[in-house]
């Protein structure tokens, strides 16, 4: 049995190589991975599935009475549809308010005064900008939000 | 935990002769390690597993029909299996103390 | 003494802290509850408890036959009255969970003899459901982060939008009690990971088959386990825990799932459950890889594991593939292929592609469904990536697939919500306990404690008196500013939720509270008009109708008409059958004289169609009339082009300038039948249709082959008899030949008096006429 098992390595000689898991290839540190995901959540809430199937128009444009052309940047009254400007607008504020309670949590007695307190307020006023801003789209884009 | 990962020198000697020298090792090692409890229960297992793979060759060369009664007879070996593995692991972890496992048992918290 | 130390006792008992925190945390949970319950009454209090939309009817119909007749006899329906002439075997196309939940509600109560009738059961289980859902959620949360995290994921579940719009009292759909399964079924399984036993884990699967009866997004949680698995074996953490808890819930949980009729063979036939399989075979395969491990060195195992390793991985493969390829394995089924190919349904199947809800999301639903948490969810995902441990490695995983199937289908959205909500609560808890912790004595109990060490050392050195002195006057200016500054950060934090719980109420009460079935209108004094023209249609077809008459309209009205009007429909919203359905749409598209072959031919009685053009009711059958074409046309393109039935600009026009097509099919004549002579006001002319904004084309027309049976009273629903076939074939314009009168002279004089023939032959005796043999 043996001897026939051995008739082709008469021709073939086995490679002598040793594979190696390359050195760059190495489990992605946490950091990574949130960002990765911070940037596909910004991606994903901006609609860009929408974007991409329905290929609405960068910005909008309307003709007032005397027959100038003038930008839209909202869909107006519909919440199923978008241009793709807005989405990518809103999906930054959504991020920059996330970013800003992260930036909340980083902040400890260890740092010195000044440092503290500036990344406090950054963060704070980041979560503030996010928040009214997103409510001045609503009222922008359906007029009768949060009346009546 | 040794992860698939880091491969240093790999060994060059001939197949054959070193995968029965490694069963037979391991078959040694086993007959005088494990407990009688445990032996019992490897036993099961092992009637467990002929019982699921009488029947998978069997459906596999007569045909599916009945399939009902195929699907319930080989998931009744597979689970019964599987339980029976779970309480081994259970049991092991409680008496022995040679395996060299990590795992983060952790206790109920209520 | 004894008394003192008694009540010294009581006292001290009262005031313990673990009582008051299982008081305040049972006291929010019933808050939260009953929040959640009463928000979703809106649609009860404005009109009246009756089931909404569209799917809800079919389901209060199945239950409704349930409690009449039987479990075994619901599980064994073929129901002959819907999809004439195919019929519908409800009992193997359906998820019974629902059906099964208020069934035992109602045998319970008749029980105990309180008489609920099955139809306020059904519309109010929604709602009870939420509250057992923010239960769920507090106890997932719990499992994940800590108990206040639990408390306030589960009052956002309660009143956020995302899950409102599927839970209002009378939407009696799967999805009420599927996501309280959900969660539930997803606590479990962090509990049996977390301690590893097979009770948590028998319990797991116990749930899911619960969840399996009740919705068909279980797909969901027989891929998010398997992959929470493997993600865990990949980062290093496997433990006998994991084994323990995946192993029996994947066997358990197989064969349960297979009890459900609909279900059937799918969990080991269908490519969308062979994740669990495989991820089930790798984890017993690891398993005896760790155990043969502790027997041999380390060399020795490393040449086992490898040959092991790739021979096992090449032969799973392999299987699966293979199976694939011969057909043994069914590829992804249409809806679960279009999450991943989002192109996919457009081309291919317009029927998926025509709903509204499997559109693709935009930022506004993010934002009207979530609010506030859609900013503070990323931050939690940051807090479970900072701490990660087995059970947050699920809850990222959750979250990374959940948004983005939400992004690719609108309908989703309520699978992200949960998670959404967990995560916004770890966030919101994490940021409270940092900033109303008060530092102050920490830090002081710190330079105390570190005090008496420092004054060992400087016993020994002699340098006491200077450094204690400044280092006590820092941390006070510090730690006064630092309370300032949080105290402002947690009352900004407190009023954005507030304006958020303002938020969920207003879109609840605006957006997702209207039962569809009744359209109410407000004038300009706010006081309200009710239009009812749907049940009134309904009842009407319920009691001046034949109780065999057949109905055609259109799949939308179907499960309505069977419920509300008892009669049988041709086609409905269960939408299995994609030909029946191109048959009716081509019906509706073509000229009255090949519809009503058609309609002859599906044996149809009645049509039923919806028309806004009165009200502005911009829900109505020409503004889905390109939907049917499509779908006609995906079956019948030679008879029905899309093209056809637009203008030559490529514009979609009801007025003049419409193509002919359109204005002489089937459903605009039966939309506008009679509608050129109603004038609305004084200042509009005749014909002229309120939804699309113009005076339509073809006014004053004559059906000839159906009759106008009813009409309702703002023209909403019109229903047309389909005549039978005439006595005699009427032709239009009989083809006379032309015939000439020619004048008649009499040859008659007065002396010839006998009459003559005309053309009469000449008959020689003797001789036969010309050329006959």
């Amino acid at each position: 049995m043996e001897a026939i098992f051995s008739i082709p390595f008469t021709v073939l000689e086995v490679p002598n190589l040793k594979l190696k898991r390359p050195g760059w290839v190495k489990q992605p540190s946490a950091m990574v991975m949130f960002s990765m995901v911070l940037f596909s959540y910004f991606l994903v809430t901006g609609g860009i599935i929408y974007d991409v199937i329905v290929e609405p128009p960068s910005i909008g444009s309307t003709t007032d009475e005397r027959g100038n052309s003038k930008p839209v940047a909202f869909m107006p009254y519909r919440v199923n549809g978008q241009y793709i400007m807005e989405g990518l607008a809103s999906s930054f504020l959504f991020t920059i308010g996330g970013l800003g309670f992260v930036i909340l949590d980083r902040t400890n007695h260890s740092m010195p005064r000044l440092n503290r307190i500036l990344l406090i307020s950054v963060g704070f006023i980041s979560i503030l900008i996010s928040f009214f801003m997103c409510r001045v789209f609503m009222r922008m884009k359906l007029p009768g939000y949060l009346m009546a | 935990m040794s992860k698939r990962g880091d491969t240093s020198a790999a060994l060059k000697s001939a197949p054959s002769e070193n995968l029965v020298s490694v069963l037979k090792k391991f078959y040694d090692e086993y007959m005088t390690s494990t407990s009688k409890r445990l032996k019992i229960v490897d036993a099961y297992l092992v009637y467990i597993l002929f019982t699921g793979v009488i029947q998978f060759v069997y459906c596999a060369l007569v045909g599916t029909f009945p399939f009902n009664s195929f699907l319930s007879g080989f998931i009744s070996t597979v689970g019964s299996f599987v339980l029976a593995v779970c309480l081994r692991l259970q049991l092991s972890s409680i008496s022995s103390d040679r395996v060299v496992w990590c795992f983060h048992y952790r206790p109920r918290s209520c | 003494m004894a008394d003192a130390g008694v009540k010294n006792d009581i006292r001290s008992n009262m005031w313990r802290t673990g009582a008051w925190q299982s008081l305040l945390t049972f006291f929010i949970l019933s808050l939260a509850w009953l929040v959640g319950f009463s928000s979703r009454l809106f649609a009860v209090i404005r009109f009246e408890s009756i089931i909404h939309e569209f799917d809800p009817w079919f389901n209060y119909r199945s239950t409704h036959y349930m409690v009449e007749h039987g479990f075994y006899n619901f599980l064994n329906w073929f129901d002959d009255t819907a999809w004439y002439p195919l019929g519908r075997i409800v009992g193997g196309t359906v998820y019974p969970g629902l059906m099964v939940t208020s069934g035992t509600i109602h045998w319970i109560l008749h029980m105990l003899h309180i008489p609920v009738h099955i139809r306020d059961i059904c519309v109010f289980l929604a709602p009870i459901f939420s509250g057992m859902t923010a239960i769920a959620v507090y106890f997932f949360t719990k499992e994940i982060w800590s108990a206040g995290a639990g408390l306030f994921a589960a009052c956002f579940i309660a009143i956020v939008p995302g899950y409102i719009s599927r839970s209002v009292a009378g939407s009696y759909d799967n999805e009420g009690i599927a996501i309280f399964a959900l969660m539930f079924t997803y606590y479990l399984w962090i509990k049996s990971v977390k301690t590893g036993s097979m009770f948590w884990a028998i319990f797991t699967a116990l749930s899911y088959f619960y969840m399996v009866s009740a919705w068909g997004g279980y797909v969901f949680i027989i891929n998010l386990i398997p992959l929470h698995v493997f993600v865990l074996l990949l980062m290093g953490r496997y433990s006998k825990r994991v084994y323990i808890a995946y192993s029996t819930f994947f066997i358990t949980g197989l064969i349960l799932s297979m009890q459900i009729p609909f279900v059937g063979f799918q969990p080991i036939k269908t490519s969308e459950h062979m994740a669990s399989a495989g991820v089930f075979a790798l984890i017993n395969a690891y398993a005896v890889i760790k155990y043969v491990q502790s027997f041999l060195t380390k060399a020795e195992f490393k040449f086992f594991f490898i040959s092991a390793v790739g021979g096992a991985a090449s032969i799973i493969f392999c299987t699966v593939v293979g199976l694939t390829w011969a057909g043994v394995i069914h590829p992804w089924s249409g809806r679960f292929y279009s999450l991943w190919d989002t192109g996919y349904a457009k081309i291919h199947i317009p029927i998926i592609a025509s709903v509204s809800e499997h559109q693709p999301t935009t930022w506004v639903s993010f934002f009207f469904d979530l609010h506030i948490l859609v900013c503070a969810f990323p931050a939690g995902v940051w807090y479970c990536v900072k701490h990660v441990n087995d059970e947050r490695v699920f809850v990222i995983l959750y979250a990374i697939f959940a948004s983005y199937f939400a992004g690719v289908m609108v309908r989703l959205m309520l699978t992200l919500t949960p998670v959404v909500c967990v995560l916004a609560a770890i966030a919101f808890s994490k940021t409270f306990e940092i900033y109303l912790k008060d530092d102050a004595p920490k830090s002081s109990g710190k330079e105390t404690s570190e005090e008496p060490a420092e004054s060992k050392n400087d016993r020994l050195y002699d340098k006491v008196g200077k450094t204690k002195k400044t280092k006590e006057e820092k941390p006070k200016d510090q730690d006064a500013m630092g309370m300032n500054i949080k105290t402002i950060v947690i009352i900004a934090l407190l009023m954005i939720l507030m304006l958020f719980a303002v938020h969920c109420t207003w879109v609840t009460s605006s957006a997702y509270s209207s039962p569809s079935i009744v359209l109410a209108s407000y004038n300009h004094d706010g006081s309200r008009t009710i239009l009812d023209d749907f049940r009134e249609a309904y009842y009407w077809l319920r009691q001046n109708t034949d109780d065999k008459a057949r109905i055609m309209s259109w799949w939308d009205y179907g499960y309505q008409i069977a419920g509300m009007g008892n009669r049988t429909t041709l086609v409905d919203n269960n939408t299995w059958n994609n030909s029946h359905i191109a048959l009716v749409g081509k019906a509706m598209s073509s000229n009255e004289t090949a519809a009503y072959d058609i309609m002859r031919q599906l044996d149809v009685n009645y049509v039923l169609v919806i028309f806004g053009g009165v009200i502005g009711y911009s829900g109505d059958d020409i503004n889905k009339f390109l939907w049917m074409v499509r779908i006609a046309e995906g079956e019948h393109p030679r008879d029905i082009k899309e093209a056809d039935y637009f203008t030559p600009q490529g514009e979609f026009r009801v007025d003049s300038a419409g193509s002919q097509t359109l204005l002489n099919c089937l459903m605009y004549k039966l939309s506008y039948y009679r509608f050129g002579e109603l004038q609305l006001d004084f200042r509009s002319p005749a014909g002229y249709d309120r939804t699309r904004g113009v005076e339509i084309g073809n006014k004053n027309f004559k059906l000839t082959h159906l009759e106008e049976a009813y009409t309702s009273e703002h023209w909403l629903v019109r229903i047309y008899k389909v005549k039978d076939l005439e006595n005699r074939e009427k032709v239009a314009k009989p083809t006379i030949p032309a015939q000439k009168w020619k004048k008649r002279t009499s040859k008659k004089t007065s002396r010839k008096r006998t009459g003559s023939i005309k053309n009469q032959p000449k008959i020689v005796k003797g001789k036969r006429k010309s050329g006959k043999k």
